[in-house]
């Protein structure tokens, strides 16, 4: 009996798994670069520019009726970053970027803690983009920026001509650069000459079966973030146990717009990865688009609806909706492009 | 889910042999630095592999379902890989060749942890195991001079015990008692969530009593200790999850002394909270100086200096996971679920991937060991 079990396990040397020449792989994921990373980032670096010059002028002269330009500037640059935001693989992993760009969820009140640290400070010497990219992370973007712009005295704050004023706009000045200085050097690392682009395109297989690997290992990972964090850590497990401040950007009223945006990036980069003629990539794009279609019409602040137990009920069928969404994807991705997926990330020990 | 009945145990190990058998090369130990890991390679091919230090890969070896630690038995080219949690085999493999020697399951009403010891002189093997009814953890015992028989069982002092290891001198355990009592159908639901009791417990074996048992207080709880290395002075490091509220963020690396002290390791706020609450692997170096932490959740390898409990910084590393002494001084070794495996010197910003070969393209699991 033991002889049989053991003539079971299977033993191989190692035969160089020779990486297997794959050239719909690589077109694939040039195209998921030039078609899908490579705009989305482009669209954040502009919008992140618009929204520092937005800052720097209203500085220049604060008024309170110049809040509502920038909380417009603010939503373009947030709905930038929420459509490339599950990226994670390329150079906005380098030096910790990706934390410095948006800091949610946010842990220990982080954010409040080193708002009022940087606040409290004088003068201009702590931020220079050489001194503010050493400061916490969590101050460094978007949700420090939507902190200062949706307090409810944000108008007096900016506005009311004291030192502590000045300082309040210059923070967010600094704030704001951070996030386009960081977008532009993320595009520009992308896309120049020696970037990263090229060094796909003229990588080996192996270097492609990278990227094809840690793009649908963060594409998978966008579905478990919409599922257990953007959803479930609102949620709780009933009426009683909602938690509103959990939301991502609930001060700016974003909570379901970025869910949105997150599902329509994921079905722009779905449609590249699967060819949607295939099998495959008909269930994934009717799974993406049941998710998306219950987004639509969705109430905006997910905190609020939540707590109401009719439109609990809607949510509760969107987190379905996404978790499912997962299972197709995690069935479809992988096998499309020809790789298997670790998760120590999502089920480790 | 890794629990397998006899039956399905087979099927799987049959499903297993789909892939071809190589040609046998044997390699002798000792001659340069080795590692092994469980792996995937390709599509559902759970394996474990032996590599060496330039990347080339020796063997590896389809298991039947997906590995988690390996216990390497003194004076012998035995292997121990276990089952993921909440597994019941564990196969014995010849270090040198990559053959599988035995399986050895847990007994009915228990499941293995995934993580096992050996005596120091090879002959018995301690593995953490669930008593499934009763939600208490113990050590299996094996007798690895009689073909692996389960001699025993000793009470792990605790509840959900996962990682242990000897103290130096070769007498005592200390076990990362997690404090998780997990649903028996799918072993990882976690049952208590509002009365963990999670522990470090240091274990005689030899009386089958607990000589001291230190937990983290009330106030943490939800700090499940998971992973432990020993440094040759006797100190442990142990790593944790965090199960409680995700907006708090509590240390997650400490130590703990032979005679029962115990501190959290300091790190800035940004770096602990790359480390999103979770720790899946820690290690020393070969000089016992410096620890590593890793975080997959976090993409996050962070370093201490354990002399001075000086916080040296951190590396991002997709998924990481394993880590290990490389047997440079001040060295470590990382696996990655989705980027490859490589050196991570504590004094240089940049970490070195071991690849071009298929070291970068497997997918490694959560722990990787030198053999």
């Amino acid at each position: 009996m033991r002889t049989k079990l053991l003539a079971l396990f299977c033993f191989a040397f190692s035969v160089p798994a020779v990486a297997q020449e794959n050239p719909g792989r690589r077109e694939t994921i040039l195209r998921a670069v030039k078609d899908f990373v490579i705009p989305r980032y482009e669209t954040l670096a502009q919008a992140t520019k618009a929204e520092q010059d937005a800052w720097s002028a209203f500085c220049a002269a604060p008024k309170a009726d110049g809040l509502a330009g920038l909380k417009s500037s603010y939503h373009t640059a947030a709905d930038a970053w929420s459509g490339i935001e599950f990226v994670l693989y390329g150079p906005v992993g380098t030096d910790f970027r990706f934390e410095r760009m948006a800091h949610w969820p946010e842990r220990k009140n982080a954010i409040g803690r080193g708002l009022t640290n940087l606040l409290a400070r004088k003068g201009t010497d702590d931020l220079t983009p050489e001194r503010f990219a050493q400061t916490s992370a969590a101050v460094q973007g978007f949700s420090a920026l939507e902190r200062l712009l949706y307090d409810p005295d944000a108008a007096g704050a900016f506005t009311s001509g004291s030192a502590e004023a000045t300082r309040r706009c210059n923070v967010a000045v600094a704030i704001a650069s951070n996030l386009a200085r960081t977008s532009a050097q993320v595009l520009d690392e992308w896309t120049r000459p020696d970037g990263v682009l090229t060094s796909l395109e003229t990588g080996d297989d192996a270097k492609i079966e990278e990227a094809a690997t840690r793009l649908a290992t963060d594409y998978l990972g966008l579905f478990d973030i919409v599922d257990d964090q953007k959803l479930g850590a609102v949620m709780g497990d009933g009426t009683e146990n909602v938690r509103p401040t959990l939301a991502e950007g609930w001060r700016s009223g974003r909570s379901m717009r970025a869910i949105a945006i997150n599902l329509e990036a994921a079905q722009a980069l779905g449609q590249i990865l699967v060819d949607p003629a295939s099998d495959e990539g008909s269930s994934l794009g009717f799974a993406l688009r049941t998710a998306r279609g219950m987004t639509e019409g969705a109430p905006a602040d997910i905190g609020k609806a939540t707590a109401d137990p009719k439109e609990r009920r809607n949510l509760v069928l969107l987190r379905d909706a996404v978790h499912s969404l997962r299972e197709t994807a995690q069935a479809a991705v992988p096998a499309a492009l020809g790789i298997s997926l670790g998760f120590n990330s999502r089920d480790g020990d | 889910m890794t629990v397998i009945d006899r039956r399905s145990f087979l099927g799987a190990l049959g499903a297993a042999v789909a892939g071809s058998f190589y040609p046998r090369r044997a390699y002798a130990a000792g001659e340069r630095p080795l590692f092994v890991s469980a792996c995937f390679a390709g599509e559902n091919a759970a394996s474990v592999a032996v590599f060496s230090l330039d990347g080339e890969m020796l063997f590896n070896t389809r298991l039947p379902d997906r590995g988690h630690d390996i216990a390497l038995r003194p004076a012998s080219s035995d292997l121990v890989v276990f089952a993921r949690r909440p597994g019941n085999w564990a196969a014995i493999v010849d270090r040198m060749s990559g053959e599988v020697r035995q399986v050895v399951t847990s007994p009915e009403g228990r499941h293995f942890y995934g993580h096992g010891v050996f005596s120091a002189d090879g002959a018995l093997l301690y593995a953490t195991e669930n008593h499934v009814a009763a939600g208490d953890g113990v050590l299996g015992i094996y007798d690895a001079r009689n073909g692996y028989r389960r001699v025993g069982e000793m009470p792990s002092f605790g509840v959900g015990p996962h990682d242990l290891a000897y103290l130096p001198g070769n007498r005592h355990i200390v076990v990362a008692n997690g404090g998780i009592r997990t649903n028996p159908q799918t072993g990882r639901e976690i049952l208590n969530k509002d009365q963990m009791e999670p522990s470090l417990a240091i274990v005689d074996p030899s009386s089958e009593s607990v000589l001291l048992k230190v937990d983290l207080g009330p106030d943490l709880k939800g700090l499940s200790i998971r992973h432990l290395a020993v440094s040759p002075r006797g100190e442990t490091l142990f790593g944790c999850q965090f199960t409680g509220d995700d907006t708090e963020m509590p240390a997650l690396v400490g130590t703990l002394m032979p005679d029962g002290k115990s501190r959290f390791l300091e790190m800035p706020d940004d770096a602990l909270d790359a480390m999103r609450n979770y720790v899946g692997s820690v290690a020393l170096d070969a000089s016992g100086t410096f620890a590593a932490a890793t975080s997959p959740v976090g993409n996050t390898i962070a370093f201490w200096n354990l002399d001075t409990g000086r916080f040296l910084g951190r590396r991002r590393m997709s998924d990481v996971c394993g880590v290990v002494a490389a047997p440079m001084d001040g060295v470590f070794l990382a696996t990655s679920g989705n980027s490859g495996v490589s050196l991570a010197p504590v004094a240089q910003d940049q970490l070195k991937s071991l690849g071009g070969t298929e070291l970068g393209r497997w997918v490694w699991d959560n722990h990787v060991v030198s053999i």
